[in-house]
């Protein structure tokens, strides 16, 4: 099955991309298809940039035919005559030997991220990248399904998404996902669950069950959301599809921890991602906290970023804060100043 | 094309399609704060100040990225966007240290108006660069890092010279932009122009400039290029392309000049020679194309990116360096003084001529034909310290015997009259009489390259005339296809020529320098003599003073040779 065939296929199953995004895969696909060009490219996009997830490397390392037989179908299917595998740095070292002998003889070229980071994943850094460019992200409109790669229409998708098309090619789609679950649980690792399952049911399903006051990041452990436990039973797991389970008196941490994500992370394009992740690390880590201020810096990097990046701290952050605040009293300075370095 | 109709702040607007929000907001008189934007740029959006927030959408956009569609309804002054803004501004202010000093912005400055404006503290975050690094490169580019705000249009305007010498790069997480000697700087001075903070600028001569002033022990002689005349208005809030000669003879004076000359002259005599060489090649059919050499970014740009030109490089000088060395050669004599007595100062549109007066194979016994050369920002600044309000000055006629304001000297300012006035003295030359319709309007214009066709008697002399080095490519393309293409090709490196110089006054654009351009042509076509070979300064010199050979070898003609460029020198502060 491929072209319009497989799109309509797509298209019934409710595939939506699994990068986090969440776009609807047969829209993109037929973006790309009815693009009127001489070339076109197909990228498939193993980045995986958000800490906590993994899973994009379980599926690289367990079915690497499968993702790149997915590849080949989707060059078939868009009418595109080059494709790339593009890799997060680590994932490239580790399994470059084994993929490139995969490839040999395939029009599909692997690439590696470039400086790495979390940013690498964003689909126009990622064209920027293989382009041999600097890695900052470019205003869209004109989406990568317009001028992509080069300037030529891209259909670009994560690896994950790239595999499940497969699946539903071959009839093997069972509407399951993959799922990375780390932290202060006793079974950390990639899991296979249904779609749309909830915390608790996918904790419970994996033998994950927290004894103690815990709170999760989920859907990604730079921008995932914070719940506390007690919604756990109706959180659905959005994102990339990761939950990381932490205990509540490690809020304080976590929150230094992200802002410092945030200052490594930033590509220092815009003014409020650059300056807004350097003074909020400036601030967390004072003597003493100006609360205030670290929100409206929150505020102006969620509502002026120029990229999802910047925008997305915000939501963390905030949950962060709060649970810091429930257990304020055993945040001291030193704690802080022990944290910095 | 099609019509839409958006809403700002409650105002309907019809407009064209395709226009970007700010650019509508802009031509309908309503103000958006923006820093980082320029039109003659790909809107890079990093300064996040433009912003507008448009109905149904879930946060604010900005406005310079954001194109307009039919039915949008924008507001551009809520208050969640005035505390955005200002939160934005402090962000700014951060990576910019308020050492006002010699800017040159400082009495115009865009960062300090807006911290007015939104009543920020700008001292709110302490400066946070740790190590902010200060370059010199080229001949004359200083770049402060601790004033940089990152917003990547020095590296885009230095793209669309086609020299790509600056780039971005990651120091400790922090982003620093950084020359590089792979594709040598031409001093061009683009890159500043395009800086809305003042971070990169030209060696500042305005203080040696001053202290000779104030010494008073040599005789002071200023003279100013044709593009200034146009252009230096617009520091004192005069619409681009008011005409300024005579104010700016009258502030120089007051300045405490003792002459003031038209580099016209120079410019004249620049065509006269390079008629007659042009004339000698162009029947010799030696090394054609033969190519200008006014501007000096060109002539750094075949010396350290195509040597392989030098021999198409006519040898004829700059107005700048010709006159500079009559005047301390020849006027010096006139008016009984050593010719060391004499300082010599350009007023220039160009950042580049700062690096042409310090080529000693001009210089005469080792003393430089130009003491020094202020840009029409340095001299706009000078005036401004000096309390000096050039809009209110009554005009004076320059200095004779030296200064005449001339037609073909002073379309030298604009792309395409180098070309136009050699064509009209060469034809002069070649049949003994002069063309009919001295306006060669192929010539003139805007376009980056334009080819003009001069039947001069049974020939055809083929030109070509190229502004914006972005332009250079496409002819030598063309060169590369037939290398007989022309005879004589123009070049000048700022777009629209020297109205767009490097050291113009910093708010350029398409629609301002193409005022610039009309009112130089205004001039041409009110002045009396629009020759070269008629200006009677001219021939007097031609007959007298340079008569000889060797006259003409020592004032009027200079050499090339290949370079690597200058390299950089890095300075890292704490
Ligand atoms: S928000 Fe701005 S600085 Fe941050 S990553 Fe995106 S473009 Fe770069
Ligand atoms: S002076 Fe010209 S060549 Fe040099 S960096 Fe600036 S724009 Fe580029
Ligand atoms: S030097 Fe000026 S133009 Fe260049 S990045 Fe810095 S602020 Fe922008
Ligand atoms: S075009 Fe004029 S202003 Fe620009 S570099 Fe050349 S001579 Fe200088
Ligand atoms: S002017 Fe629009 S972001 Fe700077």
């Amino acid at each position: 099955m491929f072209g319009q065939e497989l799109i309509d296929e797509i298209r019934k199953s409710g595939l939506t991309g699994r990068s986090g995004s969440g776009f609807n895969t047969a829209d993109k696909w037929h973006a790309v298809l009815n693009a009127n060009a001489e070339k076109k490219y197909v990228i498939a996009n193993g980045a995986e940039g958000e800490p906590d997830t993994h899973k994009d490397y379980y599926l690289l390392s367990h079915y690497p035919q499968e993702i790149i037989k997915g590849i080949i179908l989707a060059m078939h299917t868009v009418g595109a005559m080059e494709g790339f595998l593009y890799l997060k740095a680590s994932y490239f070292d580790r399994l470059q030997s084994k993929l490139r002998h995969l490839l040999r003889g395939l029009p599909i070229k692997l690439v590696v991220e470039n400086p790495g980071g979390y940013r690498c994943g964003e689909e126009t850094i990622v064209i920027q990248v293989i382009e041999g460019k600097r890695a900052e992200p470019q205003f869209k409109p004109p989406y990568p399904t317009q001028k992509g790669l080069w300037g030529y229409p891209t259909l670009i998708d994560n690896v994950e998404t790239i595999y499940t098309v497969k699946l539903i090619n071959d009839g093997k789609y069972k509407k399951t996902h993959y799922y990375t679950i780390s932290g202060h649980v006793e079974h950390p690792g990639t899991f296979e669950a249904p779609e749309n399952i909830t915390v608790e049911n996918l904790l419970v399903l994996t033998d994950n069950e927290p004894q103690e006051k815990t709170f999760a990041q989920v859907g990604g452990g730079a921008s995932g959301n914070i719940v506390t436990d007690n919604t756990y039973f109706s959180c659905k797991i959005t994102g990339t599809g990761s939950v990381s389970l932490h205990l509540l008196g490690e809020a304080p941490a976590r929150l230094l921890k992200l802002i410092k994500f945030y200052k490594k992370e930033s590509c220092g394009k815009c003014i409020p991602c650059r300056e807004g992740a350097y003074r909020l690390y400036e601030l967390i880590t004072a003597p003493k906290i100006n609360w205030q201020e670290i929100e409206d810096i929150l505020d102006t990097m969620e509502k002026t970023s120029f990229c999802a990046l910047g925008r997305s701290i915000a939501l963390p952050a905030r949950g962060l804060i709060k649970l810091a605040g429930e257990v304020k009293q055993t945040i001291t300075e030193e704690e802080y100043a022990k944290n910095n370095n | 094309m099609p019509k839409i109709t958006i809403e700002i702040n409650g105002k309907k607007i019809e407009t064209n399609e395709g226009k970007t929000v700010f650019q509508i907001a802009k031509e309908n008189g309503i103000y958006i704060p923006s820093l980082c934007y320029h039109p003659d740029l790909p809107a890079g959006s990093s300064c996040r100040l433009c912003l507008a927030q448009v109905d149904g959408s879930p946060r604010p956009t900005t406005s310079c990225n954001l194109t307009a569609k039919d039915g949008m309804k924008i507001k551009t002054n809520t208050p969640e966007i005035k505390k955005l803004r200002a939160k934005n501004l402090e962000f700014i202010f951060g990576e910019h240290v308020i050492n006002c000093g010699d800017c040159l912005k400082s009495f115009d400055c865009t960062i300090l108006q807006l911290a007015k404006e939104f009543g920020i503290d700008i001292y709110h975050y302490k400066h946070r660069k740790s190590q902010p690094r200060h370059y010199t490169y080229g001949h004359v580019i200083e770049f402060e890092g601790n004033k940089c705000i990152e917003c990547n249009n020095c590296v885009e305007a230095c793209k669309n010279q086609s020299i790509g010498c600056l780039k971005t790069a990651d120091f400790n997480q922090e982003t620093h932009i950084i020359p590089s000697t792979e594709s040598p700087c031409i001093s061009c001075g683009q890159c500043i122009v395009h800086c809305p903070v003042g971070a990169i600028h030209s060696k500042n001569n305005v203080k040696e400039v001053e202290r000779e002033l104030s010494l008073k022990r040599k005789k002071i002689v200023f003279q100013f290029a044709p593009s200034v005349r146009v252009s230096i208005g617009e520091e004192f809030d005069l619409p681009p392309g008011k005409i300024m000669t005579g104010q700016i003879i009258t502030g120089l004076k007051k300045l405490g000049a003792d002459w003031v000359v038209d580099v016209d002259l120079g410019a004249d005599l620049t065509t006269y020679a390079e008629a007659l060489e042009l004339v000698e090649r162009f029947s010799e059919k030696k090394n054609l194309p033969m190519m200008t050499t006014c501007c000096p970014s060109w002539v750094l740009y075949v010396e350290t990116h195509h040597p392989e030109f030098i021999p198409n490089l006519t040898s004829v000088r700059s107005p700048n360096m010709i006159a500079g060395g009559i005047l301390r050669q020849i006027f010096a004599k006139k008016v009984s003084i050593q010719c060391k007595d004499l300082y010599t100062v350009s007023v220039m549109p160009c950042t580049a001529k700062k690096h042409e007066i310090n080529r000693q194979e001009m210089w005469h016994n080792g003393v430089k034909p130009v003491d020094a050369v202020l840009t029409t920002r340095e001299l706009a600044y000078l005036f401004k310290k000096r309390g000096i309000n050039l809009a209110l000055l009554p005009s004076a006629k320059p200095d004779s015997p030296l200064g005449v304001e001339t037609g073909s000297g002073t379309i030298y300012g604009s792309s395409g009259g180098v070309m136009e006035a050699a064509l009209r003295t060469g034809y002069y030359f070649i049949t003994g009489k002069n063309l009919k319709n001295v306006e060669i309007k192929d010539a003139r214009g805007m376009k980056g390259l334009k080819e003009v066709e001069v039947q001069i008697g049974k020939q055809t002399l083929r030109t070509a005339v190229v502004n914006g080095m972005e332009n250079i490519e496409e002819l030598l393309v063309r060169l590369k296809e037939d290398p007989n293409r022309y005879h004589y090709i123009e070049i000048m490196a700022c777009p629209g020529g020297c109205i767009g110089g490097g050291g113009q006054p910093i708010s350029t654009d398409e629609n301002i320098r193409q005022k610039r351009q009309n009112a130089i042509y205004e001039i041409d076509k009110k002045s009396t003599i629009r020759l070269a070979h008629e200006n009677p300064v001219v021939k007097n010199l031609m007959d007298n003073e340079l008569k000889t050979k060797s006259a003409r070898k020592r004032l009027l003609e200079t050499k090339y040779q290949k370079s690597a460029g200058p390299g950089i020198i890095q300075k890292i502060i704490n």
